[in-house]
This record gives structure tokens, sequence and C-alpha cells, in this order.
């Protein structure tokens, strides 16, 4: 690993200098017709803590953030540039294997969408997709994941009801489940909470930090106040580009850059 | 007023009203229709009086003896001859059932009411359901055994009761001698034959493919014999049950006073309507429906049931489900899923749906082009060489009727499946994808199970109109009468080969090629009720089901707070 990209990643809050987990060199993405998404971005996400990506609408924020897992592979005519690399590693070299980043990189969506399924099935289809069958390791690796999406607790008498009964706020917690369940080593958050009531908010929040112990967490988020409480570290983009990536406190505090000056105090955007 | 007819004209009341009329005018219409089908169709099996009367207009007056079949009021212009009551101008002219074709030739009359007389309704008054020559309207006058008279005068009561108990007790017995007969033609000579054949297409078999069949000759000779003294010994008994159910005979006297005489094996039901209650009429009406659902047609399809049509249409529509689903399906999911997107699968897509459109007797012409003379030519000289010329698949038969209307069903279960596909949120791909789940394991766990009841809805629909098609069918397996199910004890059961009945062929056959027209209209009508009736419950499932899944989709759409 090239050691002074290191450099990049002030220390944190505690006088700690995290490592890196995910990089991207020189990245650039272009949608069908054209339009640029991102350009030339360069960030160094640091390993188990909880970086937010902050900007106006149509930044680049949730482009970046499908880079990561790949998912804008799905879309017609997307045309990516540049490294990200994962523990080091290319993601878009010709032989990664896409499904097995996909579950190393895990992905909660703006919306919660749970499977018309059950509960248990819910949190099961990661695991059942890997073949595992057997219904102890099942039952187990459910348990776990509901927990440490603080769930287990609402859902353990109605495990085989659907999904669909549940809150929104609940659902939210159970697609986290489901991302958890199949071990991911990053978790991405696309606005995950911003469909959801405050008290839902405030509840992903907290887990957010209780998970932040484990996972790399990647959160998109337009709520600023969100990204201050939540986010060890922060980036400011516009305009598909990084314009600032730091500390939180120094993001909100003391920011190099004008642009994020303006954005972080509301003059902007 | 011309301020608030503006505003009443934008105010687009108009448009309501005109929207509700259309709806109301649609509604209307396939109301009647059900309405006039139902009536007509299923008023058909209720015992109705007859009528007995003394009729003027006849030289000289006669006695005539008929059911109530329509009536009609004219002009009496209209008529010529000119109508015998010169003083009115409208006429009242019923029409009646006189039945007795054997005896004297017309089946139908039109009488003028007001040339009625004596006009009564006799309890004693019987109708006798023939298996042949329709009904037979008369009094029961004597039973006969072995030609020798049963109940002599003195054990006869006023009412006749005593005669019509035993007249019922040896209805019974003939019953019971026809089944039997019915079981041996069906099952032992029918396996007598099947063997036959089987022996005859072995030799032939032989003898085109030459070399040594001497020792395979012999052992079929053997088996001949074998199925020929088999053969000798069913004819006997056959002939001696024969003999038995022509024992009995019953004589009735008809309207013109003369006794004819009917066997017994002949009448299929025997009852006195004008006596019945309305429970027994009530009994009788299900009997009469359960025979139209569950017998064979007699008299050219005029009466009895239709049993084989039925049975035709659910064989080849679920042959056509067979072969039509999965095609459908995977052909959806490919240009929905895994079709690059562009010109071609647009083109594709489009020709899929135009092909919706083509006109069924097309796909008729197809049918028989393609699938019989040449694919079944094709089989026939490959697989079943002993049996030409004769063909076996080289003519119409249920598996080209069925493989046709796949065909042209398929663009419905195609654009189903496309659509159900379709429809399922991009969120939940994403999520399983998301969770390391291939494009196929996505497809399988999330997206199909998702589509399932729009594809259910567009196999239904399929279904549908199969079931009502039958331009097509004309040309590649229907027929008029079928000699024999399609499904069957007889090896290999399923005859794909063979030629079936179809409702909706039995309502044209019925309603335009019966030689008896006035007797075949209300079994056409009940046909066509039940052939709605059919199609009409497969669409509302259909629609049930596409209600279910919207249902199910917008749940997501809001997040579901359900």
């Amino acid at each position: 690993m090239n050691g002074g990209e290191f450099s990049e990643l002030n220390p944190d809050a505690d006088g700690v200098r995290p490592e890196p987990c995910l990089e991207t060199r020189n990245l650039s993405l272009r949608y069908a017709g054209n339009r640029r998404a991102l350009n030339k971005v360069r960030l160094t996400i640091p390993r188990q803590r909880v970086t937010a990506l902050i900007g106006p609408s149509g930044c680049g924020k949730t482009s970046l953030l499908r880079c990561f897992n790949r998912l804008n592979d799905l879309v017609d005519d997307c045309v990516i540039t540049g490294r990200v690399r994962l523990d080091g590693k290319n993601i878009y070299a010709a032989k990664v294997d896409v499904t097995e980043l996909r579950r190393r990189v895990g992905m909660v969506f703006q919306k919660p969408n749970p499977f018309p399924k059950s509960i248990y099935e819910n949190v099961a289809f990661g695991l059942r997709i890997r073949g595992i069958k057997s219904r102890r390791r099942l039952d187990e690796i459910v348990q776990e994941s509901l927990s440490a999406a603080a769930l287990w607790d609402e859902v353990k008498d109605r495990l085989h009801k659907s999904a669909l009964e549940l809150s929104g706020g609940q659902q939210q917690r159970l697609v986290i489940a489901r991302t958890l369940a199949v071990a991911p080593e990053v978790l991405l958050l696309d606005e995950s909470a911003s469909a959801l009531d405050p008290i839902s908010t405030l509840k992903i929040e907290e887990l957010i930090s209780e998970l932040k112990k484990n996972y790399t967490i990647v959160i998109v988020t337009h709520n600023l106040q969100q990204a201050a409480r939540v986010a060890d570290y922060t980036a400011f983009m516009d305009m598909g580009e990084l314009v600032e990536f730091d500390t939180t406190a120094r993001i909100f505090t003391n920011p190099v850059k004008r642009r994020t000056e303006e954005y972080v105090t509301g003059r902007y955007g | 007023m011309k301020r608030s007819l503006a505003n009443w004209l934008d105010s687009g009341a108009p448009w309501v009203w005109i929207n509700a009329g259309a709806v109301t005018l649609c509604l209307a219409m396939v109301f009647a229709l059900l309405l006039l089908l139902g009536v007509k169709g299923l008023g058909h099996f209720w015992p109705r009086p007859v009528l007995q009367a003394t009729y003027l207009a006849a030289e000289p007056p006669a006695t005539i003896i008929g059911e109530l079949a329509a009536s009609e009021t004219i002009a009496a212009g209209e008529l010529n001859p000119v109508a015998p009551e010169e003083d009115q101008d409208e006429i009242e002219r019923q029409l009646l059932k006189l039945g007795n074709r054997d005896i004297t030739g017309s089946n139908f009359a039109w009488v003028f009411t007001g040339l009625l007389e004596d006009v009564s309704f006799p309890a004693e008054l019987a109708v006798l359901e023939r298996r042949e020559w329709g009904n037979l309207y008369g009094y029961l006058d004597g039973l006969r055994q072995a030609g020798a008279a049963v109940l002599p005068a003195g054990a006869s009561d006023g009412t006749g009761e005593a005669r019509w108990s035993e007249l019922h007790v040896r209805l019974d017995r003939a019953r019971d001698l026809r089944r039997e007969i019915e079981r041996i033609e069906r099952s032992i000579i029918a396996d007598i034959n099947f063997g036959m054949e089987r022996l005859r297409l072995e030799e032939r078999r032989l003898a085109l493919a030459g070399g040594d069949s001497a020792g395979a000759l012999r052992e079929n000779a053997r088996q001949r014999e074998a199925f020929d003294a088999q053969y000798a010994e069913i004819r006997l008994r056959l002939l001696e049950l024969n003999r038995q159910i022509q024992r009995d005979t019953a004589l009735f006297r008809i309207a013109d006073g003369s006794v004819v005489e009917i066997p017994v094996a002949d009448i299929v039901r025997a009852y006195r309507p004008n006596a019945m209650g309305w429970a027994e009429s009530l009994g009788m009406y299900f009997e009469r429906l359960m025979e139209f659902l569950s017998g064979n047609p007699r008299e050219a399809n005029t009466e009895g049931g239709l049993l084989p049509a039925l049975y035709g249409t659910a064989m080849m529509v679920m042959l056509m489900s067979v072969i039509v689903t999965p095609l459908g399906v995977v052909a959806g999911v490919y240009l929905s899923e895994y079709a690059p997107r562009g010109w071609l699968t647009r083109i594709i897509r489009v020709s899929v749906n135009n092909l919706a459109g083509v006109p069924s007797i097309v796909y008729g012409m197809f049918g028989l082009g393609f699938f019989i003379y040449l694919a079944g030519g094709e089989i026939d000289r490959l697989f079943y060489a002993e049996s030409l010329p004769a063909p076996t698949f080289g003519t119409p038969g249920l598996l080209w009727a069925s493989l046709t209307l796949a065909l042209l069903t398929l663009p419905v279960v195609i654009v189903a499946t496309e659509e159900g596909l379709g429809n399922v949120p991009a969120s939940l791909r994403e999520a399983s994808l998301a969770l390391g789940a291939t494009q196929f394991e996505t497809l399988w766990r999330v997206v199909l199970p998702l589509a399932r009841p729009s594809m259910l809805t567009g196999l239904i629909l399929a279904v549908a109109r199969a079931a009502g098609e039958v331009a097509p069918l004309m040309l590649v397996g229907v027929v008029k009468l079928a000699p024999s199910l399609p499904l069957d004890t007889q090896f290999p059961y399923l005859h794909l080969e063979q030629q079936f009945m179809h409702l909706g062929y039995h309502v044209f056959d019925l309603a335009t090629q019966s030689p008896n027209v006035e007797a075949a209209m209300p079994q056409a009508f009940a046909t066509a009720f039940l052939l709605v009736a059919v199609v009409t419950a497969l669409n509302l499932s259909a629609v049930v089901l596409r209600g279910r899944l919207r249902e199910r989709y917008r749940a997501m759409d809001t997040g579901a707070w359900v």
C-alpha cells in the first residue's frame, strides 16, 4: 500500500489516525448523454469510522456511493474511469467477483425496501443466496443481525409475519439487519433516514454510532445536523467534484474552502 | 341563462354525463345478452305444461297435443293465405311442440290461438323423451312384456298409477341393462378392437421391414384367434342383453287417438308435467340440467348433453396452457430482463403485440398447413408408416388444435409476463443485487414471485380466449360429433391425434347446421350460456388476481405503512 496516502487522513477527534478502507483515485463517471456526474474524485474513506458525504442536490454524492458497490454497473451507458480500491485492491479490475464485492460492501437505500416476504426471510435472504441451508445457523444469524440492528426485541414474536406490516423506521432497521446478515465490511447508507419520522431517524443515528465499532460506514445525507451528529469525517461535494474532506469538526467549524463554509453555514445550496 | 349554460359546459358535467351514459349502455348490453342467453337457455330444462285442445283450422277439426314453445302477435296482412278471422288486425299465434316426429312427420306447428277450443291440461298427459325421434306426447295406455299385456284391465285403476309405477320399474331395468351393454362395448370390445388393430399394424410393419417373420406371424395368428374367440363370446352376451332390453314395450295413445307401441329401452325419461308440483318440477329441472352437463348428445346434438364438448374444450385448453405457459413466460422474461435494449428488441416487441391482432382464422390456416400437413405428415411417415395411407397425426386433431391455439394466445402471455416483470419495483431488484445476488438469483427469488400473479392473469386471459375461439378450430381438429373422448382407458390414454368436440363449435353447429332448427334452438342457447359462463368466470378470476397484485405494489410504493 502506498504509505503516502495515509497522510490524507487527518487524526480524528481522539487524535487517532485511522487506516484507509476505500480509496478513489481520479474517479470520473459519465451517464448517457455525456452528463458528467463525478469529476476526478480523490477520496479516502477511513476504516471503522463514519464518513458523511454532503453537498447540494445533484452534486454526485449518490453516484459516488454507488461506485463503491458497483451498483452503477446496472445503469445503461454509464462510463466510469479512474480507480476505486477496497483494502488496496481495485474493485473495477476485470477479474473481480461483483457479487462478492456487493456482499462485502452493503447498501441501505433511501426508502425502506424490504422484500414482500416474512421478517425472517428478509434477513435470511442473503444467507440463502450464499447457500446456507442449516436451520440452526440461519436462526442464529437472523437473531444476531436483528439484534445488531436494534430490532430484535420489537419483532422477535412475529418473525414470520410479513415485513410490510412493520413501520417505516422498523423497515429501515430491518433492511440494515438484512445487510448486516451477510457480514459486510462497509455499510453504505444513501439518505437512509430521510424518509423517516424524527424518532425513527434518531434510532437509526444511534444505530450508526453503535455499528461503527465494527463497520466502515459511509452515509449520504442532506441533513447537516445529522452529519454533524453522527459523522467522524465529512466530505463536501459540489458539481461532481470533491471540494473538501476533513474531520467533521473541522468541516463544520473551520473549513478551508469558501464554498464549504458557505454551504455549512447555509448561505449556499 | 346563457352564462349558466356556459358554466355548466365548463364544469365538465356534460362529459361526466356522456361517460356515464356510455358505461350504462355497455352494461345494459352485457346484461341483456346474459339475460337472453340465461332465460332462453336455462328455461329450457324446466318441464313445461302440455296442452290438449281441439284445433278448428284443421279439416276436420282435430285434437292436438303439444308443448307451448313460443307465441307471437302478427299483423293479419302478413299471413298468406289470409287469416281465418278477417275482422281482426292482429292475430296471436303460438308455436306448439307436437313431437311424435316418427308418426306425424312434423315436430313443431304454428297454431292460431283464437282457433283453439276446449283447451285443457290433462294431468295424465305424458311426455316421453326418447333416444330417437325426439319427444312423444300421449297417454300411457298399457304395458307389454314380450308381446303379452302386463296388468290387464282389471288391475288398472282410474288414474293409471299402478301402470305408471310398473313403467318406472321397467325403465329402471332397461337403464341397468343399457349400462351393462355400454360397459361391455366401451371396455371389453374396445380392448379387443385395440388389440386386433395392434396385430394388424404389427403384421404390416413386419411386411414393410421384410426379412424372416414367420415366427412372429404365427404368434400373431395365435393371438388373433384368442381375440376372435373372446369376441364371439362377448357377441353372444351382447345379443342376449339386447334381446332382454327389447322385452318390454309401452303403449301410448297419441293425439289422433291411435295407439303406438314404444320399446321401453328407447325411453330416456317419462313424466306427466301437468301433474307435477313445484318441487317435482324442480327435481326434474336439475335432473335435466345434470343430463345436459354430463350426458352424451342425441338426435344430431339437439337433445341430451354436451359432456363431450365440455370435455373436449377442457382438454384442449389444458393442453394449450401446458404448451403456452412455459413458452410465453420464458420469452417474456428474456425480452424484459435479458434482451439488449435496441431497435431489434423493439421490433420484436412490436411484432409480438401485433401478433395478438392477427385474425384467428389465419392461425387456423397456419395450423392446418404447418402443423397438420407438414409436421403431422412427417410424423406419420417416420413413426406410423404401417398405418399409412390412413393418417395418424397428419389429420386434424387435439394436439394440433392445442398447438394452434397456444400460438394464438402466446402474445397475451408474453405481454402479461413483460408487464408483470416491468411492474416489479426497481428498488427491490437493487436491494437483492446489493446483497450480492446475481441477476438470475434476483430474477428467480425476488422478481418472478412478484410477477407471478400477472403471469397467471395472462394465462387466464389466454385460456378465456382459447375457450371461446371457434374459427381456427374448425380447421385443425374440432368436429360436430366425436365418437369417443380424447382421454379414456385405452393406451396411451390421452389420444392427441383424435378429433374432439368444442363448446363454441357446438353452438355454431346447433344454431346453424341443425336439420331441426326449432328443436335445437334452446340447446344452442343453453350451450352459449354455458360458454359465456365459463369465459366470464375465467375473466373474473383474472380481474381478482390483478386487484390483489396491485394492492401488493401499492403497499410497496408508500413505504408500506399498511
